[in-house]
């Protein structure tokens, strides 16, 4: 059913936070364009982030610098303020606690939804028992509200249940960064606000997630912080209504004076 | 944006500085290297010899562009269609007998006729005869009667002609039907119809005239037909086969893989009965580029005496790539194709036929491996006339392609060259290496820069 | 919990694997029927035996049993490659190189590393092992071979994966026979003599049901192992893999592990395979190597159905036996080299072209028009042979049953008479008049049950077709009326 979510600012003002992941230079040049430049932030812990920038501002790439997919050019990616995991392989650092999504949904298409979520489970837990690993994949399914279709494969699952399938995957890791990418494209409002309280109820169990996003208007409500990025490098940064007023962002983002979040 | 900058991109030398610099320094030792070291009696010397320079180089060159003219028809379709198609080797083997059959049937060499059953002999000429039948219900709910007419006249003045020039009913009866098929062709590329009939009756009038100046146009519609012939198979089973895994790379393979070995096997039962007692026949033929030259013809030119075969070959070779250009780069068709190799889905809402596009590629390219087997069959050393030879001109044709890199044609041709000369090159030392020395040459680059010399990089995501 | 619940559950479990267990007690009772071994005399299993010997369908026992054991091995080999290709999506075309490795690696090790046997430890060492032993040594040294093909396959996906590996075997096979390497691997021939685990008696009936006991245990064993390993946890990465590589490895899977893992259990099944079938045929030579081997077993899989371990070896079976029994015996030795391999390609485009994903998946209108065409097939081809009017000869239950049957198949094939009429000229035309074969009562009618699966098969699924066009253009849509069918 329908979830009311509240549009107001967070009441609660959260205690000091420690840094969880900080980037350092990050750079990614393709054959002398350069997707990331020279980007420096960094993330609290339990932290709710978001970043924009319009298409081709380098907000997949920075995704995949993160999590390993690419090597960066220069810079470094540094978690808990010791651990520099710029360059390492994926899977090590899923297993250090940063995940993703991807753009586009990307189930195994073929296995259905419950074995789906088994599989995070598996390298986290080798020496599990089989009703063990199936006990923890189906209550990932039931924090997405996806245990009824358990048993259906995913290529016959609509694309709103997929998007959740691919959070359910992702939060099974238990990653302590997660990282989203475009996780309302292509919802309709419906669907909208139940991956929204989904990933409401993870944030507020300690996650620090970061979201890329096209969809301000959900994203705004959202996210306590906003990072901009702009030709592959980040020009703004602040609260919604902070970017929401900042002249630079607008310009670069829009090109004109109007910006209107609704 | 010119011809030449489609050719070659304008920011080749930027990207790839060192990799031109290599294939520059590469082909000057290459090219100079036959000129300085000869192959003396004690060892390899320094010995300056400009003939036996300038035929080894016209070897590699030839040899490289047989192998160009395979990876061109296995890259085009992987660029066009994405499809990976090991049956390259099946039409190569299904070339070399449609032409050998053909031959026969003429009584070019009417000696090899004795040893063959004649039912079977009848069976396979059926073939060729229900395909056309097949092709005329085509066309006649197609076309309206009066064009149907026109192409259907074309096969009938210039094998009528024949005919009576000659009287050998039989090469009468495919000179028309190379005649048929060119109108045909024409159909289904939406040429224009008056174009086409134009073509058709040029075709029909100047093969007889051809003839009887003294021009071997029979030799010439013959291996015109097989070529032909093995594009229409190409066409067919592209068309009939494929439909239902178009998109699984792997289902293609194993698809196509399955079409070479069923060509193999046909072949292996139809000509091989015996287990292959026929084996020395194909070898002993004295086989020349069919009728044009004698196998043992040497052309002599400012001293240097060079077999005229190679010449030949290597001339047609160079003008199939060129009319390959021309019809990539020049022609209606050549635009849609090039559509579709970048984007299948957004060509498809212009209004390109992705079906048809496919087949056609795919009737070109295997029809480039056709026609390389009509010009190999010039060389009776190589390859060895068996229904198996198939495998070993597929795994030229993939380490040519990795090496160039997918879907690159001037990669393509590059690497052809480059695995030419170093084929040729070693077999002048040392026979024995010169399989092994171009392998590794594709081992060691494929770890350098393992998307090949021009290869496009696939982007994460 | 209902107390039903327990039996619906064991039917269901009894529906779902039924196939296989009753496959695998048939297999094992396989002796018994056909009398290789004594068996208590129950009349069933003797009015079997009498009956298959009668119409002499699986020629003599010892010949069948050779079959099957072929069958056992290549059950091995595709299975092994499925759990590679099929299950972690590594495709490879070039699966022979693990399995003629194998089969050269058990004569290394069980004899030496040179051909002649006189000249025992001039030119290299001898091992001498049990070829027991040394068939469990090639299958690990295969599983190595492959984690080096592993680490390389790390770097070529997809696609130019099976390129790679379709090259691999056909450059080892010139290797292997290059003159340099005459001593060690025999050249062109190969080695003639690989000894066998069993020791041989000399009487060709106890050393037929031996093999084929121990090739059917191995093929049991092996493939449970296969079938654990793929419905395990194991399993479920390795399709995760298959389906996605990406989004696998950002769930913290190791691709590299898993992927080198599948390659090494694949291999080592496939080593196996290859060193039983050395031993099966007493030789190694280089021709295990070919492309045809890899292609086989790519057949087998994808007509059994590719991602399941047993679809593979009823792949495996299916193929063999018709090409061993069928065809075998229709053509002779000398061209039967081609027709295989034709039908293997003839059946692997068919099979692709109208149910891609094998048997197993196919539509239920395909699967059905397949069971029909083969029991038309059945029928026409023994129906004119069974005087099936004599049956009323002795009136008892029995016999009235079975005439009554054979009338029922009789009068439901009628529609296919002049399908069959004609295919059978059309066949026999093919098989007598162009390719000159001389047929025996035999092997006549092995052809004829061929022709009338060509012909039967497609018949099947049409006619309910043609009925359907028929029905609705002379009544119109009356008997379907209310009834929706999607097409």
């Amino acid at each position: 059913m329908f979830m009311t979510v509240s549009t107001s600012e967070k009441q609660v003002t959260k205690p000091e936070r420690s840094v969880i992941i900080e980037t350092q230079n990050l750079s990614k040049h393709f054959e002398g364009l350069k997707a990331v430049d020279e980007v420096n932030f960094k993330i609290n812990a339990g932290e709710l982030v978001g970043i924009i920038g319009p298409n081709g501002a380098g907000k997949t790439t920075l995704f995949n610098l993160m999590t390993g997919f690419l090597k960066p050019t220069l810079g470094r990616i540094i978690l808990d303020n010791k651990k520099n995991i710029a360059g390492s392989s994926p899977h090590k650092i899923a297993n250090l606690g940063i995940t993703r999504t991807f753009q586009l949904v990307r189930p195994f298409k073929l296995l259905n939804a419950l074995e789906n979520t088994t599989v995070p489970h598996i390298p986290k837990s080798k020496l599990a028992r089989s009703s063990t690993l199936k006990n923890k994949a189906t209550w990932s399914l039931i924090t997405v509200d996806l245990a009824e279709k358990k048993n259906y494969p995913a290529f016959i699952l609509p694309h709103g249940d997929l998007k959740r399938l691919d959070f359910a995957r992702a939060m099974a890791v238990q990653p302590r960064v997660l990282l989203l990418d475009e996780p309302f494209a292509g919802l309709s409002v419906e669907e909208s606000f139940r991956v929204e309280r989904v990933i409401r109820e993870a944030n507020e169990k300690g996650m620090t997630i970061i979201i890329v996003e096209h969809k301000l208007k959900i994203l705004m409500r959202l996210v306590e912080r906003v990072l901009v990025l702009h030709q592959g490098q980040l020009i703004g940064e602040g609260t919604p209504k902070e970017i929401a007023n900042n002249p630079e962002v607008i310009t670069a983002y829009l090109g004109t004076e109007a910006f209107d979040f609704e | 944006m010119s011809f030449l900058d489609k050719v070659i991109p304008p920011d080749i030398w930027q990207k790839e500085k060192w990799i031109i610099l290599g294939l520059l320094g590469f082909f000057i030792f290459c090219v100079s290297f036959p000129f300085i070291f000869q192959n003396t009696d004690s060892g390899i010397g320094i010995l300056l010899d400009l003939e036996s320079g300038i035929k080894l180089n016209i070897f590699a060159i030839q040899t490289g562009s047989l192998y160009a003219l395979l990876a061109i028809g296995f890259s085009l379709i992987y660029g066009v269609a994405k499809q990976l198609k090991l049956s390259l080797g099946g039409y190569f083997v299904l070339g070399a007998y449609c032409q050998f059959f053909l031959l026969e049937t003429v009584e070019i060499v009417p000696e090899f006729r004795t040893d063959f059953d004649g039912l079977m002999f009848l069976g396979l000429a059926l073939l060729p005869i229900v395909l056309i039948i097949v092709l005329l219900v085509f066309t006649y709910t197609i076309f309206s009667i009066r064009e149907f007419i026109f192409i259907l006249v074309a096969p009938i003045i210039s094998g009528g002609g024949i005919i009576a020039i000659d009287g050998n009913l039989v090469a009468g009866f495919y000179v028309g039907l190379a005649a048929l098929i060119i109108g045909l062709t024409g159909w289904y590329l939406e040429l224009p119809k008056r174009e086409i009939a134009l073509g058709s009756f040029f075709y029909a009038l100047s093969m007889p005239i051809l003839y009887i100046i003294g021009f071997p146009s029979i030799y010439f519609s013959l291996m015109l037909l097989s070529v032909v012939f093995t594009a229409c198979v190409a066409m067919i089973s592209d068309r009939y086969l494929l439909d239902t895994v178009r998109h699984s790379h792997i289902s293609v393979m194993i698809v196509t893989f399955a079409l070479a070995l069923i060509f193999q096997s046909i072949v292996q039962i139809v000509y091989f009965p015996q287990n292959g007692d026929n084996f020395t026949r194909f070898q002993s033929i004295d086989w020349s580029f069919p009728g044009i030259v004698p196998k043992t013809g040497i052309t002599t030119f400012l001293g240097i005496s060079i077999p005229t075969i190679r010449i030949i070959s290597l001339i047609f070779s160079l003008i199939a790539v060129i009319l390959l250009y021309i019809f990539i780069y020049r022609t209606k068709f050549g635009i849609a194709l090039r559509a579709v190799s970048q984007d299948e889905e957004a060509a498809a809402l212009v209004g390109v036929n992705i079906r048809k596009t496919t087949a056609l590629v795919s009737g070109v390219g295997m029809g480039l491996a056709g026609f390389a087997a009509v010009l190999t069959s010039s060389f009776s050393a190589r390859p060895l006339w068996n229904p198996f030879m198939g495998w070993p001109v597929l795994i030229w044709a993939i380490a040519v392609v990795t090496l160039g890199g997918m879907g690159s044609l001037g990669g393509s041709i590059i690497a052809a060259f480059i695995i030419g000369y170093s084929e040729i090159l070693v077999s002048s030392i040392n026979p024995s290496y010169s399989v092994a020395i171009p392998f590794l040459i594709v081992i060691l680059v494929m770890i350098l820069k393992p998307e090949g010399l021009f290869g496009e990089k696939k982007e994460v995501e | 919990m209902d107390w039903y619940e327990f039996f619906e559950d064991l039917w269901d479990e009894i529906k779902d694997r039924g196939y296989y267990i009753s496959g695998i007690a048939l297999i094992i009772l396989l002796p018994s029927i056909l009398g290789a071994v004594n068996t208590p005399n129950i009349p069933f299993l003797t009015d079997i035996y009498a009956v298959i010997g009668e119409i002499g369908l699986f020629g003599s026992t010892n010949f069948f049993l050779t079959i099957l054991s072929l069958c056992a091995i290549w059950g091995i080999f595709a299975a092994s490659w499925d759990i590679l290709s099929g299950y972690t999506g590594q495709i490879s075309f070039g699966h022979a190189i693990f399995f003629g490795l194998a089969a050269y690696i058990g004569y290394w090790t069980s004899v030496g590393f040179d051909v002649d046997p006189a000249l025992v430890g001039i030119l290299g060492p001898r091992f001498n092992l049990s070829p027991a032993i040394a068939l469990i040594f090639s299958g690990f040294i295969c599983a190595l071979l492959a984690v080096v093909v592993g680490i390389l396959a790390l770097r070529v996906k997809g696609p130019y994966l099976a390129l790679v590996t379709l090259v691999i075997p056909l450059i080892t096979a010139s290797l292997f026979k290059l003159n340099e390497f005459y001593p060690i691997t025999g050249g062109d021939h190969g080695f003639p003599s690989v000894p066998d685990i069993l020791t041989i008696t000399g009487n060709l009936d106890t050393d037929t049901l031996n093999f084929y006991i121990f090739s059917i245990a191995v093929l049991l064993v092996s493939v449970g192992i296969m079938m654990l390993i793929a419905y395990s946890r194991y399993g479920l990465i390795f399709q995760s893999i298959r389906e996605d590589e990406d989004a696998a490895e950002s769930l913290g899977i190791n691709l590299a592990f898993y992927k080198i893992f599948a390659f090494a259990v694949s291999a080592f099944f496939a080593g196996i395979a290859g060193g039983m079938y050395a031993q099966y045929r007493h030789i190694a030579v280089p021709s295990f190597f070919d492309t045809t081997f890899s292609f086989t077993i790519i057949i087998m899989c994808v007509i059994g159905g590719i991602g399941s371990i047993s679809g593979g070896v009823v792949g495996a079976f299916l193929l063999t036996i018709m090409i061993e029994i069928l065809l075998g015996d229709i053509f002779p030795s000398s061209i039967l080299e081609g027709v295989d391999i034709l039908a293997f390609g003839l059946l692997l485009v068919i099979t692709l072209r109208y149910m891609p994903y094998g048997l197993a998946r196919a539509k239920p209108d395909q699967k059905k028009a397949v069971v029909f065409g083969i029991l038309f097939a059945v029928a026409w081809a023994i129906v004119p042979y069974s005087n099936f009017i004599d049956y009323l000869s002795v009136i008892n239950v029995e016999n009235i049953l079975m005439f009554l049957v054979m009338v029922l198949i009789t009068i439901f094939t009628i529609p296919a008479i002049p399908v069959f009429i004609v295919s059978e000229f059309l066949g026999l035309f093919i098989l007598e008049g162009l390719m000159g074969l001389t047929l025996n009562a035999k092997s006549l009618i092995k052809a004829k049950f061929l022709i009338y699966c060509i012909a039967g098969i497609p018949f099947a699924y049409y006619l309910p077709k043609v009925f359907k066009i028929v029905r609705l253009r002379f009544w119109g849509v009356w008997p379907s009326v209310g009834r929706y069918e999607p097409e």
